[in-house]
């Protein structure tokens, strides 16, 4: 027996020192989503973490809303250590100046880590040890570690019961009335038309119902942005959206081209995956890699999108689950009559049908809040890039090989709110007013948050 | 069971399966609505928290190919859970499992742990000791599909202690009962490329009951699994030393194979196991089907089909309608 045993142990120990030793994805593995993106002379402790940060939400199968909080807390975080040093921006979290003497990379890397480690529940500690070893042990270092631990334990205990635990339930828990009449939401279930696409659980409750009554990172007040009222059900507008949907967004639709049936693939990003912000996050460490950006700027920069996208997320399902609109796939297949217009009981919608109330679109709140974040950062929305899908594994066979080219940012979130028109999932209106809000979100951000010292 | 019964509850789980095709041909029209309204008032906020309750109940008619006979049965599960934030940041949750089962003399059990969860990992205590097999195990079979002899033969009593902690794609789970028996486990999940890769190892100290006293258990076991899209391909290898007062350590062995995939409102899969236990090869398979009716409610079929050799030979299949929210 005592011979098995110990075969048995070092069996599994060795298995699992295998695990130990690969892991963390580094900018050379495959897996890392800066691998091909960022070119090495530009690797940055900003782009470094951020790539960690974005595996780990792939990997634990981060929902949106929960990701961009866990984006907020960490960027925020990495930019509050370092500016604790250069005090060169105001904020409204009331953080200590570092001590003289303090490596301002190593406090960032710590900050970051740290407050990633609370949103998750994960530990990186691991990641923090590879990236730390690279620094002598100087006295500059330890302060380094010391003040980045401290800046990360202030945003954690403003974090505590900020409203985005108990949202983990997947109910309504009273946060909203529910409406009563013909635009009312009814849950969905995930079936969908494409072939060879991501497996989902049956069916899913309402998704983080109270998201949007969380404490905002920027927004002074949680309904600020909240969207403008839904179209009039009766109106000629519903019902030229009503025929756009019903003909772009079917699975069998002859209306929709080649090119928008991948742009409804490209846009997914889940549900294994970096989400919709992380894809713009990769973008913005693109785009900017050549920018030689000091590391406060950059840290700054990622911090005013990262809040940017987590009160994008409140405000968007504040909106969600306050007007509490029908998704198009109900009212074509089981209320066409009610609304007077013909329906489809077969209709399929392209890619899934979110469990959740379709007004506004998160993804086009996302995209707008995004492309304006980094239009207003860099002065000019004019930038041409290209993209290609982080993640091929949700739809491998509509993904691999396709690179997609845009010669503005807001080109690139309009593709991106439409994205979910081609897919079937959204009314225009929740499109189109999802942009707006996410533009003026975006603006209220980058001119309130970290104001420049006089 | 009297033939009438029998009859009646075949007549209607065939009309529910008829039902369920007719409505999936039209697109899913029926349901969302009509069987969603459960799901507000089970949860809501109390206090400082939030209670979840989320209940499954299962009406199952099953024939044994060695009995030759159909039987029906009820199963029931309820999880109540309670959850909050403390003050420090932590997440606490309260947990009560109720379990009916029909299919063994009306059996009910009931199974309650507490639980911490912070960055540095969940720690519960309570019956809690199946947790790191649940972590490490093969991807169960779609609807009423189980896999005989796929597992160690040597368990854990149910109380006990129970801790984990995630680094990224790796998770490492530990368990200890209150006899001293323990489980330690690994996993590993995440794309690479257009695929989904899954790797689980897990090592038991337990114990198994025979008719000649307990025995000491020790082994080890390995899952592989592979996604692509909605396909799942998992194989499972395991090992296990199984003692004795009286004579030599038996040595125990399995393996098997998983294939599933998910299309539409249908979930397939199809299992095949072989293991030996001292001398004594044993051999299983399974098929496993889930049609999904409408919101929370499904049909779900399996055969099971389980070999030992020189001793039972059986194949039992169950048929139920499901309801979960």
């Amino acid at each position: 027996m005592t011979k098995n045993i110990k075969q048995t142990a070092a069996l599994l120990l060795s298995s699992i020192a295998l695990f130990w030793a690969s892991c963390s994805s580094t900018i050379t593995s495959p897996q890392s989503y800066i691998n091909g993106v960022i070119e090495p002379e530009h690797l940055s402790p900003v782009y470094e973490c951020t790539d960690v940060m974005l595996q780990a939400i792939r990997n634990q199968s981060v929902t949106p809303p929960p990701a961009t909080r866990a984006f907020a807390m960490a960027h925020l975080s990495g930019f509050l250590a370092v500016n604790g040093i250069d005090q060169k921006y105001d904020s409204k979290h009331e953080v200590r100046a570092a001590p003289d003497n303090t490596n301002e990379e190593v406090a960032y890397l710590v900050a970051f880590t740290d407050s990633l480690s609370d949103a998750l529940n994960a530990s990186f500690v691991f990641d923090q040890k590879r990236m730390l070893a690279r620094y002598a042990e100087t006295e500059a270092k330890a302060n380094g570690i010391r003040y980045g631990k401290y800046v990360a334990s202030v945003i954690i205990s403003d974090r505590i019961n900020d409203g985005a635990e108990p949202n983990q339930a997947n109910f309504y828990l009273d946060h909203y009335g529910k409406r009563s009449d013909l635009l009312a939401w009814s849950p969905t279930g995930p079936f969908y038309g494409a072939k060879h696409g991501p497996r989902f659980g049956t069916f899913g409750r309402g998704l983080f119902p109270g998201w949007g009554a969380q404490k905002p990172w920027v927004m002074d007040d949680k309904t600020r942005f909240r969207a403008n009222p839904f179209l009039d059900p009766e109106s000629e507008e519903f019902a030229n959206q009503y025929e756009e949907i019903k003909a772009l967004g079917g699975s069998e639709s002859s209306t929709r081209t080649a090119d928008e049936t991948t742009i409804a693939f490209f846009w997914e990003d889940g549900p294994r995956g970096v989400t919709p912000p992380g894809h713009w996050q990769i973008i913005a460490m693109k785009i900017t890699q050549k920018m030689d950006l000091s590391l406060l700027e950059q840290a700054r920069l990622f911090s005013l999108l990262s809040m940017a996208q987590a009160d994008a997320a409140i405000t968007t399902w504040d909106s969600k689950y306050y007007y509490d609109i029908v998704r198009p796939e109900t009212v074509i297949r089981t209320r066409a009559s009610e609304f007077g217009q013909t329906g489809d009981k077969a209709w399929k919608s392209l890619i899934p049908t979110p469990s959740f109330p379709a007004y506004t679109s998160g993804h086009s709140t996302f995209s707008g809040a995004s492309a304006r974040i980094l239009a207003n950062f860099l002065g000019t929305d004019q930038v041409s890039f290209s993209s290609q899908s982080p993640d091929l594994v949700n739809w491998p066979e509509q993904l691999t090989g396709v690179t997609r080219s845009y010669t503005s940012l807001w080109e690139a979130a309009e593709e991106a709110g439409m994205s979910r028109i081609y897919g079937g999932i959204h009314w225009q209106e929740d499109n189109t007013e999802g942009l707006r809000v996410g533009r003026e979100l975006a603006d209220f951000v980058f001119n309130h948050a970290f104001r420049a010292n006089k | 069971m009297k033939t009438h019964h029998r009859l009646l509850l075949l007549v209607a789980f065939l009309k529910v399966s008829l039902l369920g095709s007719a409505t999936a041909q039209d697109g899913f029209s029926f349901g969302y609505d009509t069987v969603s309204f459960f799901e507000k008032p089970t949860a809501f906020d109390v206090g400082i928290g939030t209670l979840n309750t989320n209940l499954l109940i299962d009406q199952s008619i099953l024939y044994g190919d060695s009995t030759d006979d159909y039987s029906a049965a009820t199963q029931f599960l309820g999880l109540f859970n309670f959850g909050t934030q403390l003050t420090n940041g932590w997440q606490f949750n309260a947990q009560y499992l109720a379990n009916y089962s029909g299919f063994d003399d009306d059996d009910y059990r009931g199974n309650l742990a507490f639980s911490i969860t912070d960055h540095w990992g969940v720690v519960a205590v309570g019956q809690v000791t199946g947790s790191v097999f649940e972590k490490t195990r093969r991807q169960r079979g779609a609807g009423n599909a189980s896999l005989a002899f796929d597992q160690f033969a040597g368990g854990l009593k149910d109380e006990g202690i129970f801790y984990s902690v995630r680094f990224n794609s790796y998770e490492f789970a530990a368990t200890v009962d209150r006899e001293g028996g323990f489980e330690l486990g690994a996993n590993f999940e995440r794309p690479i490329g257009a695929s989904s890769y899954f790797g689980g190892l897990r090592l038991r100290k337990g114990e198994t009951i025979t008719g000649v006293g307990s025995r000491d258990t020790i082994g080890g076991a390995a899952v592989l699994a592979y996604t692509y899209a909605s396909l799942t391909i998992d194989t499972q290898l395991g090992f296990e030393s199984v003692g004795s007062v009286y004579s030599e350590e038996i040595e125990h062995l399995f393996s098997s194979l998983g294939l599933s995939y998910k299309t539409g409102p249908l979930t397939v899969s199809a299992e095949a196991g072989l293991a030996k236990l001292a001398d004594q090869k044993r051999y299983s398979a399974a098929f496993g089907s889930r049609w999904d009716l409408a919101r929370g409610l499904s049909l779900n079929f399996g055969v099971n089909y389980q070999n030992t050799e020189n001793s039972v030979e059986d194949t039992v299949a169950r048929g139920s309608l499901r309801y979960e929210f």
